[in-house]
């Protein structure tokens, strides 16, 4: 009995607790809005600040990355230091030589008698042989390093009487094409690797020249940057940066079949873009002595906006009426009128920001200019996911970048 | 009347949609009240009410493009703000920093009219109650949720969804008999 009177008591107070909830309403608190709206760019700018940091993160990783990179290929190098200079001279590998010279006995008999190698065989700087070897010697490197023998003045004479016996020499000549063709052949694949293996990372600087459009109007974009490609996997990398934007954007609203637009929006925005897009090399293909490659790129933009300038103007016709008296009475005049009213609104730094505001959209085409130095010539689209800046605004922006990385 | 509301409130959502921040504006202002109102049932205080009607207001806004226009507005809002409630309940567990208060004293307030409380004596009286007994209480009693629901909602088992539940209510009838000297014998 008595537990039914409890749970009908705990039953009732449900009710009430129930009821009393479900039908109560607070009123609105002033201000909740304006904190809503701060607290909101708070966020924006927070998640903003930690977007910032990954990229400079990333960037000083990359960078570390470099530098470890490029100390690791000095250690490497410091045992061949001496050679580093001559290798200026000759770049052919030191067996190389030494086969060369062991196959030829002819050659390797000479050598020793001129002292070719007097110094160790990296060491060549300047060689005087005696004629009947001069040729031989001379074809089989001059595809390697042409600048390599510096000849004698005194030889001279000898040289004239080489040509002579030109004829004699064609047997060893035979002999050493073999030599030739592997010397060439093991050359060619030392450059191939070179020109193959690209740095992990890359850093470089860029400017593109481009165009805002919105639906009614284009204008011009001009942004620049650094940017960092790192190597994820042989064909697919890592590419962020960090980039200054100018750009005006355009925007007219018309009155259906209005004869003037019934407003025109000017912005000029100068903003900092952090992109961070994988790209994907789906071709590459040696042109000549270099490895060009194509690549498609995509991701995403982050915009912080530094400055943002509006300008509003208004159109609209107005009637004039005049009257002006004359004999027979008042003759009235109608004249129409465009009127213009402009507007100008400045927004503070950092007022605005957008996380994830643009999809990047990039076809590219990479040409090495050196070993260690590249072009990159990139048409690219940039689509809004939400509207842009402070006055949500939705424009495309298309263009050329022109990057080179190193 | 009725009907000039839901074509009002339709019109807010097609610019909130738009992403027109006077529609924002307006819909935030009309349906805050509501939205605290429930958001206070699972809040600790009225500042973290506000953070979760915020947090709600972030996600509407966002999400708005799924709302169902032939349902009404307050129900999905009412979904948002206790989902949001819970979140932010989990959040607190994970981070360690949920202050249980299961045994405070009570001031006898000599109130013995039951039928005329008010919404801020229940929110003070659910305060007396452990944030997870007060959560499950209000999904289960308020909301109407089963016990399945809210264990998996909540990441507890259902037998201790039914303790929470069964214990939340004695407890609230002691408070109840203290607070307002109501007692059948």
């Amino acid at each position: 009995m008595k537990k039914e009177i409890m749970e009908t008591e705990e039953n009732e107070i449900v009710e009430i607790i129930k009821k009393t909830a479900l039908e109560h309403e607070e009123s609105y608190v002033e201000g909740a809005w304006e904190n809503f709206v701060l607290k909101q760019r708070r966020r924006r700018r927070t998640l903003f600040l930690r977007i910032s940091s990954g990229a400079a993160a990333c960037l000083i990783f990359g960078l570390a990355l470099l530098l470890i990179n490029s100390e690791q290929s000095i250690v490497q190098n410091k045992s061949r230091s001496i050679v580093v200079e001559n290798e200026k001279k000759l770049p052919v590998a030191p067996t190389i030589k030494q086969n060369f010279l062991i196959r030829n006995p002819a050659i390797s008999e000479e050598a020793k008698k001129t002292d070719i190698f007097a110094n160790g065989h990296n060491s060549i700087e300047v060689i005087t042989i005696k004629h009947d070897t001069l040729n031989i010697i001379r074809d089989s490197l001059q595809s390697q390093s042409p600048k390599l023998i510096t000849e004698n003045k005194e030889s001279t004479k000898e040289k004239e009487v080489a040509s002579e016996n030109a004829s004699a020499n064609k047997k060893e000549r035979n002999d050493t094409e073999y030599v030739d063709k592997n010397i060439l052949e093991q050359r060619s694949a030392q450059n191939q690797n070179i020109r193959e293996k690209r740095k992990k990372v890359l850093i470089g600087l860029n400017l593109s020249p481009g165009i805002n459009s919105t639906s009614t109007a284009s204008s011009f974009n001009l942004s620049g940057g650094v940017n960092l490609e790192i190597k994820l996997l042989p064909k697919l990398s890592l590419t962020t940066g960090l980039q200054i934007e100018h750009q005006t954007i355009e925007s007219n609203n018309s009155i259906e079949g209005g004869a003037i637009p019934a407003n025109r929006l000017i912005a000029e925005l100068t903003n900092l873009d952090i992109p961070v897009n994988i790209t994907w090399r789906f071709l590459s293909k040696m042109s000549g002595e270099n490895r060009e490659s194509f690549y498609f790129s995509a991701g995403v933009s982050s915009l912080a906006y530094l400055g943002e300038r509006y300008t509003h103007t208004m159109y609209k016709q107005e009637l004039s009426e005049s009257v002006t008296m004359i004999a027979t009475g008042t003759q009235k005049t109608y004249k129409l009128n465009n009127v213009s009213t402009t507007s100008e609104r400045k927004e503070e730094p950092f007022n605005a920001f957008d996380v994830a505001g643009r999809i990047n959209l990039m076809f590219g085409f990479e040409r090495p200019l050196s070993s260690h130095l590249y072009l990159q010539i990139e048409p690219y689209i940039k689509i809004p996911i939400s509207g842009l800046a402070s006055e949500n605004l939705r424009y495309t922006t298309s263009g050329i970048t022109c990057k080179i990385s190193f | 009347m009725v009907k000039q509301e839901e074509q009002d409130i339709t019109v807010i959502i097609q610019g909130c949609i738009r992403q027109n921040e006077r529609s924002r504006e307006v819909l935030y202002r009309n349906f805050f009240g509501y939205a605290m109102s429930v958001a206070l049932l699972y809040a600790k205080e009225k500042n973290e009410a506000v953070e979760i009607v915020d947090d709600s207001f972030i996600k509407i806004f966002h999400e708005i493009k799924r709302y169902d226009t032939s349902k009404p507005f307050k129900i999905w809002l009412r979904k948002i703000v206790i989902n949001t409630a819970i979140d932010k309940y989990r959040k607190e567990l994970k981070r360690g920093t949920m202050v249980d208060v299961q045994e405070l004293t009570l001031q006898d307030s000599h109130q013995d009219i039951v039928g005329s409380i008010t919404f801020k004596e229940i929110i003070n009286l659910l305060k007396y109650l452990p944030q997870l007994h007060k959560t499950v209480f209000c999904l289960y009693e308020i909301e109407g949720y089963s016990h399945e629901e809210i264990s998996k909602e909540l990441k507890i088992p259902e037998s201790s969804s039914r303790v929470y539940l069964s214990r939340s209510k004695k407890r609230l009838q002691e408070i109840f008999k203290l607070h307002f000297n109501t007692s059948r014998k």
